[in-house]
């Protein structure tokens, strides 16, 4: 599902946390068809102006409400144009220790960056995840045998950043396969 | 400064004198021109105390360009408390002076405020700033704004106000709500505050809310990154706390930290120059 931000929501200067609120509201009503587990892109082509306290009211909250177990949605958002705009997500994200996935391109686009803080053993597996394209903890134990982490460490951390929004999952027995959101994720910086 | 020109400090020094019940009115009486922060806060303290009796600015004043858009406006704050608002926002070219009522939230979204910001940015871009300066400058508004619209809990409206002309842009946004100090103590993470500059200084950080610490507050960044290519100065009124800033130190904690006497709400006032001021 693509929604593009200017035209559904009438606006090109995303600022202000009032704004914010409301355009989360707005756009939580779209995704009401959404099905779990669904890729949504956040198409930001357009825009003008994107600010830290309208990052905060809309895409944090937006972030929250859909690691939610009953939504379960995934975002990356495309389009963004201008460098500054990345660095305002940026900033808002290693303040509130969120991550953003930014596609590099439009949504058809199969990379992204992802823009935010993540510990260097979250960076590891995530690059682990996709190298091997889906995967397990255990797997993942037996791929790096050389290293010290068990498979109950992958598992911590892979749940981590499917709790970040960056892994997605679904359970196989009584495993959890996690694959990326999309197949080429590289950390910026 | 002219001494017949009412200032920032002028306002503080005449509330002090009229609390202390000393004259102020033929001081008063006396001035002819007012700076846009200065109108406003008059404004404000007219309002939150009455009891002081406080005359009108005089004509020399309120006929001024400064004294007549303000007059355009309806607003317990300004000038004019009855009849029609007379700002219609209904063109684009940019103006020196300009007011607008902000009722509620709601109001930050209607075509008439997004021309008034639309107004301020053209203004700005003629004034001589970049585009990007410009747009900054009414990004950083906005954000002032939406802050008001959002925190104060005022029982009035908030009013803004813009002035531009050749190399300078500078705007207030004022209301009489409870001011920073009470609004960051709703939440017991700022418990701990226990004055008003400390207040207005905490509230200057990034993420620093009192609605989601961490997560939100980071309107007044808009503020700081419109400053920082430009020469300004930035004055943060709010109960008996101010912060004066400038531009050339955006390091909240090293601001010029002063205690005027008590006003409600909270008073901001952004000026930029797009080139430095000529020195002796």
């Amino acid at each position: 599902m693509e929604i593009q931000l200017t035209r559904f929501l009438c606006e090109t200067r995303f600022q202000g946390q009032p704004m914010g609120t409301r355009h989360f509201a707005k756009v939580c009503e779209a995704l009401s068809s959404a099905d779990q587990g669904e890729t949504i892109h956040l198409d930001f082509g357009g825009a003008e102006v994107l600010t830290g306290s309208w990052i905060s009211a809309m895409l944090i909250q937006l972030l929250r409400w859909a690691a939610n177990p009953e939504i379960e949605l995934f975002f990356v958002l495309c389009n963004i144009q201008d460098n500054d705009f990345i660095d305002e997500l940026g900033y808002v994200a290693n303040h509130a220790r969120v991550v953003f996935l930014v596609a590099s391109g439009n949504a058809s686009s199969a990379s992204a960056i992802v823009v935010g803080p993540l510990e260097p053993g979250q960076r590891e597996t995530l690059s682990a995840v996709v190298k091997a394209g889906q995967v397990t903890g255990a797997e993942l134990e037996r791929l790096y045998s050389a290293s010290s982490v068990k498979a109950t460490a992958w598992n911590n951390r892979l749940k981590d950043l499917h709790n970040k929004r960056l892994l997605k999952r679904n359970k196989l027995g009584r495993e959890q396969v996690y694959r990326p959101v999309v197949p080429e994720i590289s950390c910026d910086g | 400064m002219a001494i017949d020109v009412l200032t920032v400090s002028d306002i503080e020094q005449i509330q002090l004198a009229a609390q202390n019940e000393r004259p102020v009115r033929s001081f008063i009486q006396g001035l002819r021109k007012a700076s846009l922060p200065a109108i406003i806060e008059y404004g404000c303290l007219r309002w939150s105390h009455p009891s002081l009796k406080l005359p009108d600015l005089p004509d020399a004043i309120g006929n001024s360009p400064l004294g007549l858009a303000l007059k355009e406006v309806r607003s317990e704050l300004g000038l004019r408390t009855n009849g029609p608002d007379g700002a219609t926002w209904d063109r684009i070219d940019p103006r020196d002076y300009g007011f607008f009522v902000l009722n509620d939230e709601a109001h930050l979204e209607s075509t008439r405020w997004k021309l008034f910001e639309t107004v301020y940015n053209r203004s700005s871009a003629k004034a001589g700033f970049s585009e990007k300066v410009a747009s900054q400058l009414s990004v950083a508004l906005h954000e002032m704004a939406a802050n008001a619209s959002t925190h104060a809990l005022s029982s009035i409206p908030a009013l803004v106000g813009f002035w531009v002309c050749d190399g300078l842009s500078l705007f207030t946004v004022a209301d009489v709500g409870i001011g920073v100090y009470e609004s960051l103590r709703k939440h017991p993470a700022y418990a701990h505050i226990d004055t008003h500059a400390e207040a207005i200084r905490f509230a200057l950080r990034d993420g620093v809310s009192s609605v989601d610490p961490g997560q939100r507050g980071f309107g007044f960044r808009e503020v700081f990154k419109a400053i920082l290519t430009c020469y300004g100065r930035l004055r943060f009124r709010s109960g008996t706390g101010c912060i004066d800033m400038s531009g050339a130190d955006l390091d909240a904690d090293r601001g010029t930290k002063t205690f005027p006497p008590h006003l409600p709400g909270f008073q901001v006032s952004v000026c930029c120059r797009c080139r430095a001021l000529k020195t002796a």
